[in-house]
């Protein structure tokens, strides 16, 4: 019985820290400046945020089938993100998007 | 009661992402929100699975990783080929 | 042909590890897809290139395990700088010079530049990759080219053990 509790509570700290890195990654797609930085933020729910999901959700199926395909399915978000980060960032750059850089101006201000 | 929260932050960041896609002023920007929103759903698919008592919705978490990760390739190659890089 | 079997049997493995139900006809159809599957892929020509895939280092787990406390060092880091009300953030671009001789080991490094957030490698040239970073830190984080060693060795290991 208290290995079962100690299971919940484990998988609720880890939901709940991915869910935070999610939220952040969202926040990051709507507060920063341009694409390249935008991809950073898409990459951190990607990792952290699924991982940690992913993770929490394999605490609570337990030693199953479930299990095993939430492992497969980690695995795939791990192999084909950065892929298709870098094809989004390549193409991004072919089709003349320049990063945003502080400027010496801003740089002053701040 | 675990999985309703976990699917309420996945909601709350796939409105994010939707207004990202909207506003987006290139076409990459359109691009990286829906592949992000993809992400997340796969994750909603599988929280939703635990959360109606049928695991089997893993399955087709799997399937759409894999056609999410296609999808964005494919769009991608059109967009590049639209501007002439082969 | 000893690629095809090999490429069928991983097949065949996966799905009796994913179907769940062990019914005769379920396995015999799975045996069927499996074969179909190898057998396209001869034609598609791809099985030679695919090869080294296969062989990982038995090294290779060590550094999953250190690339994983990276992604979370990093991610923390990437998140403080995404949820500071007024975003101290200073994009930079900058070459990071490659030392590693196979394409394996090039892509493996490229892939975990990308996965680390808050480096993204925008473009693969003959001797360095460009990196865009989210601040002068992480920057510098990855020009001191302790991941870059790490891989080397890693590339070095799996190609003795070929």
């Amino acid at each position: 019985m208290t290995e079962s509790l100690t299971l919940n509570i484990l998988s609720w700290i880890s939901v709940i820290t991915g869910c935070f890195f999610v939220i952040t990654g969202g926040l990051g797609l709507i507060r920063l400046p341009d694409v390249f930085s935008r991809i950073h933020a898409a990459g951190i729910t990607d990792t952290l945020g699924a991982g940690f999901i992913i993770l929490g959700l394999m605490l609570q199926g337990g030693l199953s089938f479930v299990t095993l395909k939430l492992a497969l399915v980690m695995i795939f978000i791990i192999f084909t993100s950065p892929t298709a980060s870098h094809a989004l960032a390549n193409a991004a750059i072919l089709g003349g998007q320049r990063p945003w850089l502080k400027t010496a101006k801003e740089e002053k201000k701040s | 009661m675990i999985y309703l929260v976990l699917c309420a932050a996945l909601l709350f960041t796939i409105i994010l992402g939707l207004t990202r896609a909207f506003l987006g002023p290139s076409i990459y920007d359109r691009v990286l929100a829906v592949n992000s929103i993809g992400t997340k759903t796969v994750l909603i698919i599988a929280a939703l699975g635990f959360l109606m008592g049928r695991p089997d919705f893993t399955d087709i978490a799997l399937l759409y990783a894999l056609l999410n990760f296609i999808g964005t390739i494919a769009v991608l190659k059109y967009v590049r080929r639209q501007q002439g890089h082969n | 042909m000893l690629h095809t079997i090999r490429l069928f049997i991983m097949l065949f493995g996966i799905w009796l590890a994913l179907s769940g139900h062990y019914t005769p006809l379920l396995i015999i159809a799975g045996g069927i897809c499996a074969l179909l599957c190898a057998l396209i892929s001869i034609r598609m020509d791809f099985i030679d290139q695919f090869h080294p895939f296969i062989k990982i280092s038995w090294k290779a787990p060590i550094y999953w395990l250190w690339l994983t406390i990276e992604i979370f060092k990093s991610g923390i880091n990437v998140s403080y700088l995404i949820l500071h009300p007024r975003m101290p953030i200073s994009p930079c671009v900058d070459k990071v010079y490659t030392k590693q001789k196979t394409e394996i080991g090039l892509v493996t490094y490229a892939n975990s530049i990308t996965l680390t957030p808050g480096t993204l490698t925008t473009s693969l040239k003959d001797n360095y990759f460009e990196i865009h970073a989210l601040s002068h830190t992480l920057m510098e984080d990855l020009k001191s080219d302790e991941m870059g060693n790490k891989v080397c060795e890693l590339e070095q290991n799996s190609r003795d053990e070929l």
